[in-house]
């Protein structure tokens, strides 16, 4: 029987819902949209984290390390457990590098550390920069993809088999500070091999040291930072110098015995990623460390344990990124966290709208001898059955919602060809699933007993009345939302001012000491002022959708078209709270919808421009080597100018820097951006540039000029260290320069700390350098070349023709790049805004439409009477879209007005977030299309008046007798 | 208040009902009942008339335990009412009333039957029990073949039999009726007043019923007239609705009260407002008697009277000296 009551109850349940689709719609509408957006945002960063990690784990060198863990087995021990794991399928490859794993060494002894370092003595010799740790691999080593992940971004080649010269590989970091390119000859490196002290007072000094030289090593490889990190992790990128091992043998009588004693060599391994659960971190550890006891087992000594030790070294890059994921994990919540208290409202109006509309219902249960107890089972039962409902849709909808953040290659822009990728995120997502349950669950039951208590305590007479009482709220009430609204529209103001101005540059604002920047500015003015603004909006917007229409009453009520139904519209105007719940959450969806659209354009904008002034031409290529290349790019007929970008490394004061040189009838041509020319402007700089004067004039990053404390005017003194190789000495010299200008982005992707000359001062810097045995042509040998093409020219085909040149390194194409840009590691933002946009725009869609005609449905007795009374069906269309249209237009642009400051105060967080990411380097403009919020308002206006359309013709229609009769 | 045993067994006792409705803005409040006294038995037949606005459905309300008074009590069977919440009433409006609104008060997205059959599972009636009970008590109001229909389809005599069978099929001690034929037409009326006599008849069971109508109010044992939410009169079995003058019984409420009609106020105005009362006998009959006192001085003006409470009033004081109300 307890069955049959409980199959009953579900039965009597999905009755009602089923009589009542209005009242259903509004809450269901509410929990399919909360769940799917919990579960889609859960779903997509679990997803995204196994993109990162499998990223990671790709691009890492080797993730397992063995050493011996006695001394008496040395390199070749190694090696022979190199070869017994060839076969094994986890084990994708494997070598023997001779150095450190980490920068600290820890012997068994406890006391002393054996350090590796090396110097370019004649490059460096004070030392400035530190010692760099060397490397030394076998002649196989470019065997093993573990050598193809170091030479993945690499000029020249990984070449260091020939044991009889000395061959270096070098990061791009020594490169570039002592101008070395593939070829050069570094006439002397020292590497010495020190036994230092670890702990006591004497600590860190070397007890026993063997420094060797190495004479003319010649580069035979320079190489990008390895390792998988993202821009935010470079700097764990490692200055390692690569040798040949046979090296270290020439050197065997102290160096080798002294290296095996501490037991300086590793066996790096590089897993078959496809054998790890890289989904799950925790799991995947114990599957490396499971191979890791494994190849141990296989080098059983004659101690019958193991001679080798191994070490996870995925385990400390992964940490980083699980805590990024985290970082990710609450600005995806922040994002969205309005978007979830609009579907908890919702919800929670939803459900207070189908209790209204019970009221009376609830009333005759009572009258009939219910009591509250099976009231309540009633109507909570009901709210479970359409609960279970609409989580089950909502959960498909974010399995859909994920995909969309995941395939959004730009805002509202997707990759929907990749179906693989949509089967990334077709699962049963536990964590998803409960998490979104849960908290909806949770926000329904609580509103169901609340408001339904509300209801159910009502008197019977009180609730039989026909009617529903107009509560303003609290806000209202004491017209707190209009201060809401000034402060949210005053902070917005200030936004729009710092970001469009420099009005908080002016001298008065420094004599008082306001920064808005500060954190405490930024906690008072957007923090509050976001919420401010967006409640504020939203409660005062019933309040403005009736005031406005009434004030402007004799504009629309003098057409002709209204004549005859004005004094029933301007009443209704007076008199309708059952509008009032919808304008709040049309407010409340739109403002949401503006921001996500306008911050959407505005973040696919910044990485646009970021791109275009990195490159600063249509075509950025490098080159392997210096040289002059200008001849050669010019032959194509589509290049319409070149301008080579030679570099010097200098200082100035204690900075270090490096002197771009440019060519002053070109630079104009160039893309500039005119952030950092506040003293002086960009064309008046550019234009200064050009003109020779007494002293060479330059450019300075901004970043330098703070450092250097230098303004426009003033000299400053570029210092190049001389290299004399006839006498074995290194000198100062030193070039007076003028400072014409600042910037903040130079074309090349020159940065803030650099400085930016014409050709004849570099000329000068290199001449200085070369102790003025240079003699240059016309052309200055560069590895960088920025090139534009003619118009109308087919810039794809134009970069294959590039890509043949000699020595051609590496090209970047404007267009080609823009247009690529989505493919690039976005983090989801665009996907995310995507995603805001379209829920918030669906959830005004579904508001309007689902409350609109709710409330027509309620007017239907109301028409009927006019339409007895004598009103033509006309008349009866012209009143309800004239009253519905005044207000909802209203809305809409309030809504709009509010959206467009949310973005303005929400631009700071945007920005930083973004800086985080690494995904635009200029600042933040916001980009206002106006086309999108015109489409946006128009989709809600046309969702409402369909809403209204739908409702006023089965009004129109229906039977007369059956409408004014009471029920 | 102490009942006496009497009171006890009386099916509605109630003392003293005020009934006052806050006025919107700056409008007064609104009295709608004032000092209602009404005893019933069980198995009384009262209809309840006057004219529009005078109170009568506020009462039928507040003697349901639908609305709750603003002042007074309410007994049945000795058991106050008056302070229940409404789940405390529940066993109160499952046991003892039945409602009968004039618009019906179906629930509309149910047909006849579960209108009828969802009373019963308040009640804790088992599933096919009430599915039994309903359609039994639905074939004797002549409705089975109309049972699965919604409301909406329902005639408007058809609908008041869903209601009255709503009502019967818990079996009431007392039907509160409020205008149960207001919506019908002549036929119809007859039937259901038909069928509220013959459970008057044949339950014993007490109706309480507001009605305009001449032929409805026929069928009751007696008649109280409501004026200005007072108890002005009773009429017997001689009642002509329409001229309610002919056939009044002046009521003396129990507490020694005694309510007079506006017109009879009126009247005796003239006179002032002292009297002297004295019971006479004239054979087997008792009449009272009531002379002007000699002094029932007002200082000569005109007299007029407070809207509250009744008593003689001089408009210009502004202020009813008696109960404070404004005169204004």
């Amino acid at each position: 029987m307890g069955i049959m009551n409980i199959l009953d109850s579900a039965f009597h349940s999905f009755q009602s819902i089923l009589r009542n689709k209005r009242r259903s719609t509004a809450m269901i509408a509410g929990i399919i949209l909360g769940v799917s957006i919990l579960s889609g945002i859960i779903i997509y960063t679990e997803v995204l984290q196994q993109e990162n990690f499998e990223s990671i784990v790709d691009s890492a060198e080797y993730e397992v390390s063995f050493k011996v863990i006695e001394s008496i087995h040395g390199e070749s021990h190694l090696w022979d457990v190199s070869s017994l794991i060839q076969n094994d399928v986890r084990i994708e490859s494997s070598t023997v590098i001779t150095g450190p794993r980490t920068s600290v060494f820890d012997n068994e002894k406890n006391s002393f550390v054996l350090t590796l370092s090396s110097e370019l003595e004649d490059l460096d010799p004070e030392s400035e920069l530190s010692a760099f740790t060397p490397l030394f691999v076998r002649d196989n080593f470019t065997d093993t993809s573990i050598s193809d992940k170091i030479t993945s971004s690499i000029v020249g080649s990984f070449n260091l088999t020939s044991t009889e010269t000395n061959q270096t590989v070098i990061p791009e970091i020594i490169a570039t500070q002592f101008n070395l390119q593939v070829g050069s000859i570094i006439e002397h490196i020292n590497i010495t091999v020190a036994e230092t002290v670890e702990r006591g007072p004497s600590a860190g000094v070397p007890a026993k040291s063997e420094t060797f030289t190495l004479e003319n090593v010649e580069v035979t490889g320079i190489y990008s930072s390895s390792g998988g990190a993202a821009g935010l992790f470079a700097n764990f990128e490692s200055s390692k110098l690569y040798f040949n091992t046979a090296i270290l043998d020439r050197f065997g009588e102290n160096v080798m015995p002294l290296i095996n004693e501490y037991k300086y060599q590793y066996l790096a391994v590089k897993i078959n990623s496809n054998e790890f659960t890289i989904t799950d971190l925790d799991l995947m550890n114990t599957e490396i460390n499971t191979l890791i006891n494994d190849i141990s087992q296989l080098a059983i000594g004659e101690s019958g344990d193991t001679t080798i030790e191994g070490t996870n070294e995925i385990e400390q890059l992964l940490g980083p990124f699980e805590i990024l994921n985290v970082l990710l994990i609450i600005f995806d919540v922040i994002l969205v966290l309005p978007l979830v208290i609009l579907c908890l409202y919702l919800l929670s109006f939803g459900l207070e709208l189908a209790l209204e509309e019970r009221k009376r219902e609830i009333g005759i249960f009572k009258v009939q001898g219910a009591d509250s107890k099976q009231i309540f089972t009633m109507i909570r039962n009901e709210s479970l059955v359409l609960f279970s409902l609409g989580a089950t849709i909502g959960y498909l909808s974010s399995i859909f919602g994920a995909w969309i953040i995941g395939s959004a290659t730009g805002f509202m822009e997707f990759d929907l060809d990749n179906i693989n990728q949509f089967n990334q995120f077709v699962s049963f997502n536990v964590a998803a699933l409960v998490t979104s349950v849960l908290i909806i669950l949770a926000v329904l039951t609580i509103n169901v007993y609340k408001k339904g208590r509300e209801f159910i305590d009502l008197e019977v007479t009180e609730a039989v009345q026909r009617g529903s009482k107009i509560k303003k709220g609290f806000f209202r009430r004491n017209n707190l939302d209009i201060f809401m609204v000034a402060y949210g529209l005053l902070a917005g103001l200030i936004n729009i001012l710092i970001w469009e101005t420099q009005f908080f540059e002016a001298e008065f604002f420094k004599k008082i000491n306001f920064d808005p920047n500060t954190f405490i500015w930024t906690l008072i003015i957007d923090f509050l002022g976001i919420i401010f603004l967006w409640l504020g909006a939203a409660i005062s917007g019933a309040r403005i959708a009736k005031w406005l229409p009434q004030k402007s009453e004799r504009l629309f009520l003098s057409l002709p078209k209204l004549k005859n139904v004005a004094l029933i519209i301007r009443s209704g105007l007076k008199r309708r709270g059952d509008i009032d719940n919808l304008v709040f959450i049309i407010v409340l969806t739109l403002s949401i919808s503006t921001l996500a659209g306008i911050q959407g354009v505005t973040d696919q904008a910044l990485a646009e421009d970021t791109l275009e002034y990195n490159i600063g031409a249509d075509y950025k290529i490098t080159f392997s080597s210096r040289s002059n290349r200008s001849a050669d790019i010019m032959q194509y007929t589509g290049v319409k100018e070149v301008m080579e970008l030679p570099t010097v490394s200098a200082s100035v004061l204690s900075s270090s820097t490096t002197v771009y040189g440019m060519n002053p009838d070109i630079i104009s041509s160039l893309l500039w951006h005119d952030l950092g020319f506040e003293e002086v402007s960009l064309e008046k700089a550019l234009a200064d540039f050009k003109v020779k004067g007494d002293i060479p004039k330059v450019m300075i990053g901004t970043l330098l000029a703070e450092e250097l404390t230098a303004s426009i005017g003033d000299e400053i003194n570029l210092r190049v260290k001389i290299a004399d190789p006839v006498e074995n000495v290194t000198d100062i010299a030193r070039l007076k320069v003028k400072v014409i200008g600042t910037f903040n982005h130079a074309p090349g992707g020159v940065d803030q700390d650099s400085i930016v000359a014409n050709y004849d001062t570099i000329t000068e810097l290199q001449s200085l350098i070369a102790n003025n045995t240079l003699v240059y042509d016309d052309q200055i040998p560069a590895n960088t070349y920025l090139v534009n093409a003619k118009n109308g020219v087919d810039k794809n085909a134009l970069e294959r023709d590039f890509t043949s040149l000699e020595g051609y390194n590496e090209i970047r194409n404007v267009e080609r790049e823009i247009s690529e840009i989505g493919q690039e590691n976005n983090y989801g933002i665009p996907g995310l805004l995507t995603m805001m946009y379209l829920t918030s725009l669906i959830a005004s869609i579904i508001s309007a439409f689902a409350f609109s005609a709710i409330i027509m449905e309620r007017r239907k007795r109301e028409f009927a009477v006019l339409q007895t009374v004598g009103a033509t069906s006309t008349q009866i269309y012209t009143t309800a879209f004239g009253e519905n249209f005044l207000v909802m237009l209203t809305s809409v642009i309030w809504g709009t007005i509010a959206g467009l400051g949310l973005s303005y105060l929400m631009n700071g967080f945007f920005a930083f977030i973004g800086e985080f990411l690494g995904r635009g380097e200029l600042p933040r403009t916001i980009v206002l299309e106006w086309n999108t919020l015109i489409i946006n308002g128009l989709i809600i206006l046309v969702g409402m008046l369909s809403a209204t359309l739908i409702s006023v013709i089965s009004s129109v229609r229906q039977d007369l007798t059956e409408a004014t009769r009471t029920i | 208040m102490e009942l006496t045993e009497t009171q006890s067994k009386q099916l509605i006792l109630a003392r003293n009902l005020y009934a006052i409705y806050k006025g919107k803005g700056d409008s007064q409040n609104v009295v709608a009942l004032s000092g209602i006294n009404l005893d019933m038995k069980d198995g009384e037949f009262i209809s309840i008339v006057g004219p529009s606005g005078s109170g009568k459905s506020s009462l039928l309300r507040i003697l349901g335990g639908l609305q709750n008074p603003s002042a007074g009590r309410i007994f049945y069977h000795g058991n106050e009412i008056t302070k229940l919440d409404e789940d405390a009433l529940v066993p109160f409006r499952r046991n003892y009333i039945g409602y009968v609104f004039q618009e019906g008060n179906l629930i509309p997205t149910q047909s006849a039957f579960m209108n009828v059959v969802q009373t019963l599972r308040f009640a804790g009636v088992e599933r096919n029990d009430a599915r039994a009970r309903a359609t039994e008590t639905l074939d004797k109001l002549g409705i089975k073949h109309r049972m699965h229909a919604l409301p909406s389809k329902l005639s408007g005599g058809e609908r008041q039999r869903v209601a009255i069978a709503r009502t019967l099929v818990m079996k009431p001690k007392v039907i509160f009726a409020d205008e149960p034929t207001g919506n019908l037409d002549y036929e119809n009326s007859e039937a259901v007043m038909g069928l509220f006599k013959d459970l008057h008849r044949e339950e014993n069971t007490a109706f309480l019923v507001v009605t305009h109508s001449k032929h409805t109010s026929k069928y009751a044992d007696r008649s109280i007239e409501l004026r200005d939410g007072r108890f002005v009169g009773e009429h017997g079995l001689d009642m002509d609705i329409d001229d309610l003058d002919l056939s009044r019984k002046v009521l003396i409420q129990p507490d020694g009260t005694l309510n007079l009609p506006l017109e009879m106020l009126k009247l005796l105005s003239m006179y002032g407002n002292l009297w002297d009362f004295s019971v006479v006998k004239e054979g087997d009959s008792h009449y009272i008697k009531a002379t002007p006192a000699e002094v029932s001085d007002l200082g000569g003006h005109k007299h007029e009277f407070c809207p509250v409470c009744k008593k003689a009033v001089k408009p210009s004081d502004g202020q009813c000296n008696s109960c404070g109300a404004s005169l204004m």
